[in-house]
């Protein structure tokens, strides 16, 4: 699946990562293992947040799309994670949407960071193809099979 | 000390006068006055005098031991009376009688009266009498003012008594004089009363230490140098005067018993002459000359032959006195027979007189009527011999006188040395008064001269007619000054007068002037620089002092500034209205103000917020009214308020000070903001130890669910504790400056080299995955490899991942054994080894340092020496070690395969190798890593090597641990 997604209401997850090979083994990943039937990927966080909030977003109308779980990475050109995890809870349409921080790093800094600004799980991504799509699947099985979601959503 | 000797010296002044009064009371009594005189022209202290003295002297000697009582007012009072009774009074009656009891009879010396008190001794007693009242007062001025007449007193009677000591007395014309006992009398006990007087009064005030006195002491000195500068030099002035008075009399009274004597001896001299030729003509008018040839020759008619006889008894006649002629007239005044020198002829009238009267007449016509001729003649009647009663005039003889022969000569001697003395002879003449001899004036002048009115003011010659004292000045005819001495010739109707001009009479009192004023010039002249030195020398004392006193009261200023600087809590100094007057330095930080902003600013309103404000204001008010107040000297906790409005808690004391007449406060504030914040501090210290046994206890709870062990909740507890220390020691290291970059390096490594390399082995992976059916052996093979070095890749990033952390991990130092470590590291890389390996471990100090990480260094160094000796056959691997005060060296030797020295600069290098991944494993981070701990460490690593010779690896450890780069 490349290119843009055309927009759905409510997908299963929202794949936020600049990297096309990482967005590509993550989507097999969650493919193999039957865990999503719609993936949305976007390439950067300015993206990430025109597919949640609509382009011309007041503030008011609800959500342009409702994602079951966020799968986010931080560093990205244009907006990066951090900024899309702030906006996304700092807003009451989007707070209750899960945001899972995949990243590449495993610095201190950026998992405190992350906790602090309301994510729901920070995940450093193996090098080794093998403990990475272990890891998806771990991530994909609970936020989108274990994980209860709020009421009426 | 002062006070002692001042006493000492006063009662020596009070005792002489005490003694001279007794003295000259004995002399009075006794009978014996003049021996209380010295020399010619002084009188002795009057009785009166002494008395007083002797009262005043008295009183000043009880004064010195038992101060100024009541009965040396009534002295002062009675001494005032005295001395003011014989001035306006003149008690000289009472004195008078006093005297004749005394001496039996009026007495007087040189024109005044003896035993008479002097109006200046009396003006002296005033002042003393004024001194003694003075001392009587509580005023300050008045006090002085007795002291200042005290000094007028001794001043007075020291002129007098220096006129004395000068070679001449003082006597004055028509006064009563103070005499030399009593001035010196009162030159002492006016110095006596001085010396009692108050130690600040002038002039005492002018000695006295006049250190540390104000401007106003310096100008009260300045004044009263100027008053005693006055005083002497009126003083000096007083007495040269009275010198001055005295040499001019002396000098009239000399030249006038000169003029007397003069006009006494001349005037004798010239009656007697004037008698002899009076006798002569009485002679021949006397000696019944009319002889017969004389009749006959008379009675001849004129022409006839002269007698033989006669003309030779008249030249006899004329020889006998040498008159200049000798001429027989007739009874009708016809000149008969001349013998001698022709002269004129006699005044007809003269001759008619003589003949009628039938006596001897004076002709000095020739000396009257100024025609030059200077002839005298005596006529005398030649009576008829026959008749014996009234014999008839039958002729007259003349006898003529040249008075410039005879006359004039005895006038112009002179009995002493003369210059400017002259002698006249005169003789009244109607209205006029004649000059009879030739006067000084020659020539022209002469004719004019010789005749005067008698109304001529100030004429002496017509004083000297009108009866005059004996010696008088007036003016001569020449119109000069003149003192003169004149006395009627006895016997002739002359009148002689004795007259020297006064320029020389008064020569020697002008020599004494300018003498004197030269002297007394001198005198104050040194006087007053005598007195500026001592002006100048106290000026400088007082100035010194002054100086001194405000150089301590800066000290002391700066000592209290100094320690209020030192204190560690602001203070403040306010005056009695609560302004800001003094300001530390720990104000001026506290209150955002300087010391000159807040100077004169009231503290209350600047420092305190409300309602402090208002309360500390009313209180400082009610301790400046005299009330006090609950809040002052206390210490109370308050709201305070910097400059920038900023609010914070504060304990404030004020502490009022009465310095009277002022009101000061002085205030401490003592900000205590940070032992609140550190209240605050435990508080949350707590709140937080609650929470954390709170959450602690969740945790027992939780875990208990799962164990029952409460040592593994413990544990738990104490992880979690150790991860929340090692996360705070973590962000303190983080927030090294210093780390940043290695930051960003690290976070650029693990997200940037990891994602494409994640991506390589994951594509292999699936290509594998997907077409591993399609691909032969061989390409399954090349894949494999793209896999594995992915991993290898992998490890490398992990490693350096690892070398960064190496950089924010905290040191846990502690006593490590080092020959454990290394013996450790040994075995755990050697465990699955085959190779026989020769491993030589010395007994190593003991190092402070992380016993993890430090245990990294000896499996990187060991591991490397393993590496490199990899190839020997009997590989040898040494390590030693020795230790200093400060530091601990250690080394690991190996036999392998070693390096090029020149490039040791790179061994330490991240990913630096010196030999290649095919002969040596390794990711060449080993010695980058370890290099990084040994520095951490605070100590240094080294290398010595050769090529194929082995290689020794040195590092240090330091004991200390302060030394943690």
């Amino acid at each position: 699946m490349t290119g843009r997604p055309p927009r759905a209401a409510h997908p299963d997850v929202l794949l936020v990562e600049d990297s096309e090979q990482d967005a590509e083994l993550t989507l097999r990943v969650l493919q193999r293992h039957e865990l999503a039937a719609r993936v949305v990927w976007v390439r950067d966080g300015a993206e990430a947040l025109d597919y949640v909030f609509g382009t011309d977003d007041d503030g008011q109308s609800p959500l342009a799309a409702a994602p079951r779980v966020v799968l986010l990475d931080i560093k990205m050109p244009r907006v990066d994670g951090h900024e899309v995890l702030r906006r996304m809870k700092s807003d009451r349409r989007s707070r209750h949407i899960p945001v899972v921080i995949m990243s590449s790093s495993g610095v201190e800094q950026d998992i405190a960071w992350s906790l602090a600004g309301g994510a729901n799980s920070y995940i450093v991504k193996p090098v080794g193809y093998d403990a990475f799509s272990e890891t998806v699947r771990q991530v994909g099985s609970y936020w989108l099979r274990v994980h209860q979601p709020a009421e009426g959503r | 000390m002062w006070s002692v000797r001042a006493a000492q010296l006063a009662r020596l002044c009070f005792i002489v006068p005490l003694v001279l009064a007794i003295l000259v009371l004995v002399t009075w009594l006794s009978g014996r006055w003049q021996l209380g005189t010295v020399g010619r022209g002084d009188v002795p202290m009057a009785p009166t005098t002494a008395a007083l003295m002797l009262v005043l002297a008295t009183t000043g000697l009880r004064v010195q031991s038992r101060g100024w009582t009541r009965s040396s007012a009534v002295v002062g009072v009675i001494v005032i009376a005295v001395g003011t009774l014989a001035l306006w009074w003149r008690l000289s009656a009472l004195e008078s009688a006093l005297v004749r009891v005394f001496a039996g009879g009026p007495l007087t010396r040189d024109a005044g009266p003896v035993g008479v008190m002097s109006p200046l001794t009396a003006a002296a007693f005033i002042l003393s009498g004024l001194a003694v009242l003075g001392q009587h007062v509580t005023d300050a001025r008045l006090r002085q003012a007795g002291t200042v007449s005290a000094t007028l007193a001794a001043s007075l009677a020291a002129s007098v008594a220096s006129g004395y000591l000068l070679p001449a007395s003082v006597i004055f014309n028509a006064a009563v004089p103070m005499a030399f006992v009593t001035s010196v009398a009162f030159v002492l006990s006016s110095l006596g009363l001085v010396l009692s007087g108050d130690r600040s009064d002038w002039p005492l005030s002018l000695l006295a230490d006049v250190e540390g006195q104000g401007a106003h002491s310096r100008r009260r000195l300045r004044t009263g140098v100027v008053a005693l500068g006055v005083l002497v030099t009126s003083t000096v002035l007083g007495a040269a005067t009275l010198y001055l008075v005295s040499s001019r009399l002396d000098a009239r009274r000399a030249a006038a018993n000169d003029l007397e004597a003069a006009a006494e001896s001349k005037s004798r001299d010239v009656a007697r002459w004037y008698r002899e030729r009076w006798g002569d003509a009485l002679a021949i008018a006397n000696s019944s000359l009319g002889s017969d040839e004389m009749v006959e020759f008379l009675g001849a008619a004129p022409g006839t032959q002269t007698p033989e006889r006669l003309s030779r008894w008249l030249a006899m006649l004329r020889d006998s006195y040498s008159y200049s002629a000798v001429i027989l007239y007739d009874e009708h005044a016809v000149a008969r027979l001349s013998e001698g020198r022709p002269g004129r002829i006699v005044a007809r009238p003269a001759l008619e007189r003589s003949a009628r009267l039938k006596q001897v007449v004076l002709d000095d016509f020739d000396l009257r009527d100024g025609s030059g001729r200077r002839q005298i003649s005596f006529i005398a009647p030649v009576l008829s011999a026959e008749a014996v009663e009234q014999p008839p005039v039958i002729g007259l003889i003349a006898l003529v006188v040249d008075a410039r022969d005879d006359l004039y000569p005895m006038l112009a001697s002179w009995p002493f040395r003369n210059s400017a003395a002259e002698t006249v002879l005169i003789e009244q003449d109607g209205p006029d008064v004649v000059f009879l001899n030739d006067v000084r004036l020659a020539g022209a002048a002469t004719r004019a001269m010789h005749r005067a009115a008698m109304s001529t003011p100030r004429l002496v010659a017509a004083q000297a007619l009108a009866g005059t004292p004996r010696v008088f000045e007036g003016l001569d005819y020449a119109g000069e000054r003149v003192l003169a001495s004149a006395r009627p010739v006895d016997g002739t109707p002359w009148h002689l007068v004795a007259k020297k001009s006064t320029t020389e009479v008064y020569a020697p009192f002008w020599r004494d002037v300018r003498r004197t004023g030269t002297f007394s010039l001198l005198l104050i002249v040194i006087t007053t620089l005598g007195l500026a030195v001592i002006s100048r020398h106290q000026r400088l004392r007082a100035l010194e002092g002054a100086l001194a006193v405000e150089r301590e009261r800066h000290n002391s200023t700066e000592r209290l500034r100094a320690a209020m600087g030192a204190s560690l809590d602001p203070f403040a100094v306010l005056d009695d209205q609560g302004r800001i007057v003094e300001w530390n330095a720990q104000a001026e930080t506290t209150f955002g103000r300087t010391r000159a902003d807040a100077f004169g600013l009231p503290f209350t309103a600047i420092a305190l917020v409300p309602p402090h404000d208002a309360e500390y204001a009313g209180a400082l008010a009610a301790f400046a009214r005299g009330e006090d107040h609950p809040l002052l000297r206390t210490r109370v906790s308050v709201r305070a308020r910097r400059r920038d409005g900023e609010e914070f808690p504060a304990e404030v004391t004020v502490m009022p000070v009465r310095l009277r007449p002022h009101v000061t406060f002085s205030v401490v504030v003592r900000d205590i903001t940070e032992r609140v914040a550190a209240d605050a501090g435990i508080r949350a210290a707590q709140t937080e130890s609650e929470r954390l046994l709170d959450e602690a206890e969740r945790s027992r709870r939780a875990l208990l669910t799962i164990v029952d062990d409460q040592r593994r909740t413990e544990a738990a507890l104490r992880d979690s504790e150790n991860l929340l220390e090692s996360r705070v020691l973590e962000r303190t290291v983080q927030l090294e400056s210093a780390n940043r970059e290695l930051e960003a390096f690290s976070y650029s490594v693990s997200h940037d080299l990891r994602t494409p390399l994640r991506a390589i082995g994951g594509y292999a992976r699936m290509v594998v995955e997907d077409y591993g059916g399609a691909l032969d052996p061989e390409g399954l093979r090349r894949l494999g490899i793209i896999q594995r070095e992915a991993g290898r890749m992998a490890v490398l990033i992990d490693d350096l991942l690892r070398f960064s952390r190496l950089a924010r991990q905290p040191l846990d130092r502690e006593l490590v054994d080092m020959t454990a470590l290394a013996h450790g590291a040994f075995a755990e890389l050697t465990g699955d080894l085959a190779r026989s390996i020769h491993f030589v471990v010395a007994d190593l100090p003991p190092a402070l340092a992380d016993g993890g990480v430090m245990r990294q260094v000896w499996m990187n160094l060991i591991g490397n020496a393993l590496k490199f000796t990899s190839t020997r056959d009997c590989a040898t691997i040494e390590v030693g070690g020795s230790a200093t005060d400060h530091e601990g060296t250690y080394f690991v030797r190996d036999n392998g395969v070693g390096f090029d020295m020149r490039y040791a600069d790179k061994l330490f290098g991240v990913f630096q190798r010196l030999h290649s991944t095919g002969s040596f494993e390794g990711t060449g981070v080993g010695l980058a890593f370890t290099q990084r701990i040994i520095s951490r460490h605070g100590g240094r690593i080294w290398a010595e090597a050769a090529v194929d010779a082995g290689a020794t690896f040195y590092f240090t450890v330091p004991v200390g641990p302060e030394q943690t780069a």
